[in-house]
């Protein structure tokens, strides 16, 4: 693989300037080898940063007994948000948002974040979150946010989500003002 | 020149009301032609209740703030106003940039409407009351406005035939002010909305009472349409037809008559009429897609193309003889214009029932009937108003996920428990509007929409009666939910402009003498007798009452009218 293509397959992100070459090419190895299996996107984010709010999203919402937020496609419904609906500014954060999850690995593990392991991206992920509600705005109103809020509405709203996370009956066939809880259907 | 083809009746609208007229009119024997401006509507491949969320693009995220609707239509700034124009049913509404309209600078009128087969039958708000005759009294006894040329004597027996064929759940009261009719088994009330009613009971007595809403939401069965499962997405159109629209309803009879036909994309810029003489002899359409115009003929035109549309039919049907535009004479055509004010009420908390919560979601909320100049007079304003709200618990579900701390396993582990808070009760005015000559449309002296059909121009406000009727809603909505024993009360007012509450009517009133109406008591234009409005254009004054059953009784009763006089040739 050449660098530029690499480079353009991991979005341009500053960090991978800092890398020596050869660990550039070994990054550039495991996202060629992961860019296989996945589908077409809006073309909004680079194939990396896709891969980057899948791996996080999937941290936030992991597979557990029920499948997490990757399996729900997530990371598809955040990029259709973000492309359509978040103003450029906003954009440009969440974009800023993905290097500095980089940034994070980088640092802490010497890894990209999709190359981190679970451990690893829960830490980075600790870290902004922490970061966020260390700011003056409590954790609204920030990358964090943002990516939760896309992640958690993406999963509860995917098939997945509906059917398999919370049982929702769509059609209960009856209505009541004062059921006991405890007689609840879920 | 190909030969016109010949009608007994043409329908001008497909909602509410021109559903009505094409069943009513079909049933009785004539040929009716239905001219509807918008596309066909097939319930099964365009109503999309069944749709789970993962079917929509944005999966309803942009409905969070009404101002991110346009990124799902940019060309539907006026409509994405209405609650119901959400991801599942944004395709209900009219393009605003085909089907403009004017007002002056200052003075918003929000003009809901809904321009398909159903009209906005399919994503009303379903809620049904009676007028009774402290309405049909109300212009002649504070003389604002004409006299309704009919009392409710007149239209009582049409409100049981069309709540009978329509079905409305609800419960029986044995108010002189709203009356009963044949009411289908009323849902039940929330654990919070029955604590508030008996509170009521205690604090009042007999003058204030909360009952269920009444509703064209069939509880049971009826007329052969299966009863509702309560997925709360009527607005999206109902797969099993178990609310109330045209589509499913009244046009599916009139078409199993055989002699009618509903034809969609059919703009009617004006009807057809001779100059010399009163008499309209058809409609002029202009089909919407090939932009060809065509002539139809007929001995009967009813216009049922929504309160606005049809007076605006009425009036860019001006000619030597009409100069004001058909019903114009009498100077008041376009004058009048009423909706109903909304969203002014209290809400508050209701302690208890810990170990209690809804299921199901139920397409109605409560009622709390007309109190004000019932039987005293009120000293600061006229007229009155009722209220619609509901008592839910508080109830937070994944959604509290978003603004909480945490991610991984466990945190997905929790969000499958909800959090139960406290019970709410919330209850809303929605205020009779005096009629008044300055609230008023009249056609743009410039503007025409896509189609190059002049536009209209609405200038109305709120005036002094309604903002003093909304500020004592307000306050008797928190003193009745403090006298209930609700805590936490507050007031609110969202000051939504008139419009909004998409009952907009009058503006070609009904009356006794046709020097200061359009419509005689049998909703036929004075000027031109085989010419009925019977929508919410026809109304004399407005009541406080969800007005959309009151047009089906009308038009019902219009029709058996207009049947009569042709059958006596006297048409």
């Amino acid at each position: 693989m050449q660098r530029r293509e690499l480079l353009r397959l991991l979005g341009g992100v500053p960090i991978i300037a800092g890398l020596a070459p050869d660990e550039l090419l070994a990054l550039g190895r495991v996202t060629h080898h992961q860019l296989a299996g996945e589908p077409s996107s809006l073309g909004f984010f680079t194939i990396h940063e896709m891969h980057t709010v899948a791996a996080a999203g999937e941290r936030i919402i992991p597979a557990t007994d029920t499948p997490g937020a990757m399996a729900a496609a997530c990371h598809r419904f955040t990029e259709r948000i973000v492309a359509h609906h978040y103003p450029a500014e906003r954009q440009q954060r969440f974009r800023h948002g993905l290097i500095d999850l980089d940034q994070l690995a980088a640092n802490q593990h010497g890894r990209l974040f999709i190359e981190a392991d679970s451990t690893a991206q829960d830490a980075v992920l600790a870290a902004v979150e922490a970061a966020a509600y260390a700011a003056r705005t409590g954790g609204a109103d920030s990358f964090w946010r943002d990516l939760k809020q896309l992640t958690l509405f993406g999963y509860y709203t995917s098939e997945i989500g509906i059917e398999e996370e919370l049982h929702t009956n769509r059609f209960p066939g009856r209505f009541d003002g004062a059921m006991p809880i405890a007689e609840a259907p879920r | 020149m190909s030969r016109r083809e010949e009608w007994d009746a043409i329908v001008i609208g497909s909602g509410i009301s021109g559903g009505w007229a094409a069943k009513e009119l079909a049933e009785k024997g004539l040929r009716v032609l239905v001219l509807e401006a918008g596309r066909p509507i097939d319930p099964a491949r365009d109503f999309l209740m069944n749709a789970p969320a993962y079917e929509f693009d944005y999966r309803y995220f942009l409905d969070q703030d009404y101002g991110w609707r346009k990124g799902y239509n940019p060309r539907q700034p006026v409509q994405q106003k209405c609650y119901a124009c959400d991801e599942g049913a944004t395709q209900f509404f009219v393009d605003d940039e085909d089907n403009p309209y004017t007002t002056p600078e200052g003075r918003p009128f929000d003009w809901i409407r809904g321009r398909q087969v159903g009209g906005k039958s399919i994503m009303w708000g379903r809620q049904c009351y009676r007028m009774s005759d402290l309405d049909f009294e109300a212009n002649a006894r504070d003389g604002h406005g004409t006299d309704w040329p009919i009392r409710y004597r007149d239209i009582a027996p049409w409100y049981d035939k069309v709540e009978a064929y329509a079905g409305i759940s609800g419960e029986k009261l044995g108010l002189a002010q709203l009356p009963d009719g044949p009411f289908l088994a009323p849902m039940p009330l929330t654990a919070s909305e029955a604590w508030f009613r008996d509170g009521l009971r205690r604090a009042y007595g007999g003058d204030r009472v909360l009952t269920i809403g009444r509703v064209a939401v069939l509880s049971e069965r009826h007329n052969g349409r299966p009863a509702c499962h309560y997925c709360g997405d009527c607005h999206r159109g109902c797969s099993t037809g178990s609310y109330f629209n045209s589509v499913q309803t009244t046009l599916k009879d009139a078409l199993r008559t055989g002699r009618c036909r509903i034809r969609p994309f059919s703009v009617v810029p004006v009807p057809l009429k001779e100059e010399s003489t009163a008499r309209v002899t058809g409609a002029r359409v202009l089909d919407a897609l090939t932009m060809r115009s065509i002539e139809f003929q007929s001995r009967i035109v009813f216009v049922c193309a929504s309160a606005l549309e049809s007076t605006r039919i009425l009036l860019n049907s001006r000619s030597r003889s009409h100069p004001e535009g058909l019903g114009g004479n009498a100077g008041v055509l376009g004058r009048y214009l009423m909706d109903h004010t909304m969203q002014h009420g209290a809400s508050g908390d209701v302690a208890g029932f810990e170990d209690r919560r809804t299921f199901g979601s139920r397409p109605n909320g409560v009622y709390l009937p007309r109190f004000r100049n019932v039987r005293d007079p009120h000293p600061d304003f006229l007229r009155g108003y009722g209220y619609q709200g509901g008592g839910y618990r508080r109830v937070e579900g994944w959604g509290r996920g978003v603004a909480r701390r945490g991610f991984g396993a466990d945190f997905k582990h929790a969000l499958r428990t909800p959090e139960y808070g406290t019970w709410r009760m919330s209850i809303g005015g929605f205020g009779e509007c005096l009629p008044n000559p300055d609230n008023r449309v009249a056609l743009d002296p410039v503007k025409v929409d896509r189609w190059g059909v002049p536009v209209l121009h609405i200038d109305m406000v709120w005036r002094e009666n309604e903002q003093v009727m909304m500020r004592d809603a307000e306050v008797q909505a928190a003193e009745m939910l403090e006298a209930a024993g609700c805590r936490n009360v507050k007031t609110y007012n969202n000051r939504t402009p008139p419009g909004l509450t998409v009952h907009e009517m009058g503006t070609a009133r009904m009356g006794a003498r046709r020097q200061d109406s359009v419509l005689n008591r049998w909703n036929q234009v004075w000027d031109a007798p085989n010419v009925f409005v019977t929508d919410g254009a026809c109304m004399t004054s407005s009541g406080c009452q969800n007005p959309s059953i009151t047009y089906m009784a009308l038009t019902a009763r219009a029709a058996d009218r207009a049947v009569t006089l042709l059958t006596a040739k006297e048409l």
